[in-house]
């Protein structure tokens, strides 16, 4: 399959991953959660896809995939439902986008491209990549909710996304330089 | 009127980029590169969410409700999206001009489709009719079309190449969406 994502580097799929998710991250328990959901939903779909490996066609693999993603939210929910009812409102929409989130962090393993290194690595990897979301999905939950009063407007979807864009930027200035440090040097 | 209401709803103030924060998968992962071709990614989202909702209102009503089975809703809204998906791509392989692979990927990873779809089932009275909750999605999928093709449009004017290496790709993408987002919030007080 021609997917240009497969091209990028595996931290980069970090930022597509993220899409899904950040409407669920109106408090740090939320985000967490809906994290930990996805790598569970990461970690059960990888084993599925290991043990099946190449024997069944890809339309298979992935609707697969995503069926068992949704089943994990499902359960996720009805524990969620006995647990923390108050959590379920706030995620009813973004659990079922968990199955996104799998499909954009595993897709490596579900096409059978990142297969050099061995099914176990590419496993891990994924899990690896789960973990860093749940860190990042956090991070920005607590943003929002440690927001003062005064400063509600971060809170929101657009100055929340105007507040991603300015950390980027300053992300990517620091990189730049870096490597302009870095060619000269040489 | 009322549909209407419900269509401009869809692409203004009930955006997903604005209620949900969706709809940003395309730009943060990869898109089609021409106006043309981010419209008919758009168009085809539309029509995917189109079918799905009808069929999910479908399942729910005539099976899910009666059997009390509605805590797998989820799971078939996803199974019926794929095939949805599979049906819209051989569609258009009759045609002529078959849909490619990534761009059925780009669809299906978009997380607004699938959104679009929970929300239109989940939101409203019970008693709200199958033409309304089908105008709804259709709403909502102009909304996802309305985003591509603007943001494409913005990326596309001559300016944007003379802007620093340190805002091109996704910080100026995030920074673009949240004004969009900023722009049609003040849509709110209509709705």
């Amino acid at each position: 399959m021609n997917y240009p994502l497969l091209k990028r580097p595996a931290l980069a799929l970090l930022v597509p991953a993220l899409a899904p998710a950040l409407g669920g991250t109106a408090s740090p328990q939320a985000a967490f959660t809906l994290g930990v959901v996805t790598v569970a939903a990461i970690a059960i779909t990888g084993v599925y896809n290991m043990i099946l490996g190449d024997r069944v066609a890809v339309v298979a693999r992935v609707m697969a995939t995503a069926i068992l993603a949704v089943s994990v939210s499902i359960v996720a929910r009805l524990v969620l439902e006995a647990v923390r009812p108050s959590l379920v409102e706030d995620l009813t929409i973004f659990l079922p986008l968990v199955a996104i989130n799998v499909a954009v962090l595993r897709q490596a393993v579900i096409f059978g491209r990142d297969v050099s290194a061995g099914p176990i690595h590419a496993y891990l990897h994924s899990l690896a990549l789960g973990a860093l979301l749940v860190v990042v999905l956090t991070a920005i939950g607590t943003f929002r909710w440690l927001l003062p009063a005064n400063l509600e407007f971060f809170r929101g979807p657009g100055g929340l996304l105007i507040a991603m864009g300015t950390c980027a930027a300053a992300v990517q200035a620091v990189k730049l330089q870096r490597n302009k440090a870095g060619a000269e040097a040489t | 009127m009322e549909y209407l209401y419900i269509l401009i709803g869809g692409v203004l103030w009930n955006n997903l980029l604005v209620t949900h924060l969706l709809g940003l998968y395309p730009f943060l992962g990869e898109r089609p590169s021409t106006d043309l071709q981010n419209l008919g990614m758009g168009l085809t989202t539309t029509a995917v969410v189109l079918v799905t909702a009808a069929a999910g209102f479908l399942i729910r009503t005539s099976v899910l409700v009666p059997w009390d089975l509605l805590y797998l809703e989820h799971l078939v809204l996803v199974v019926v999206l794929l095939l949805a998906l599979l049906a819209v791509r051989g569609i258009t392989g009759k045609s002529g001009s078959p849909m490619p692979d990534h761009l059925a990927m780009r669809i299906l990873l978009n997380s607004a489709a699938l959104g679009a779809v929970v929300l239109t089932l989940g939101s409203g009275p019970s008693g709200v009719s199958l033409t309304e909750k089908l105008i709804s999605a259709v709403g909502l999928g102009f909304g996802i079309t309305f985003l591509l093709v603007l943001v494409q449009a913005i990326e596309n004017r001559p300016e944007t190449r003379l802007m620093p290496p340190w805002l091109r790709g996704v910080p100026f993408q995030l920074i673009t969406f949240g004004m969009i987002a900023l722009a049609l919030q003040g849509f709110a007080g209509i709705g």
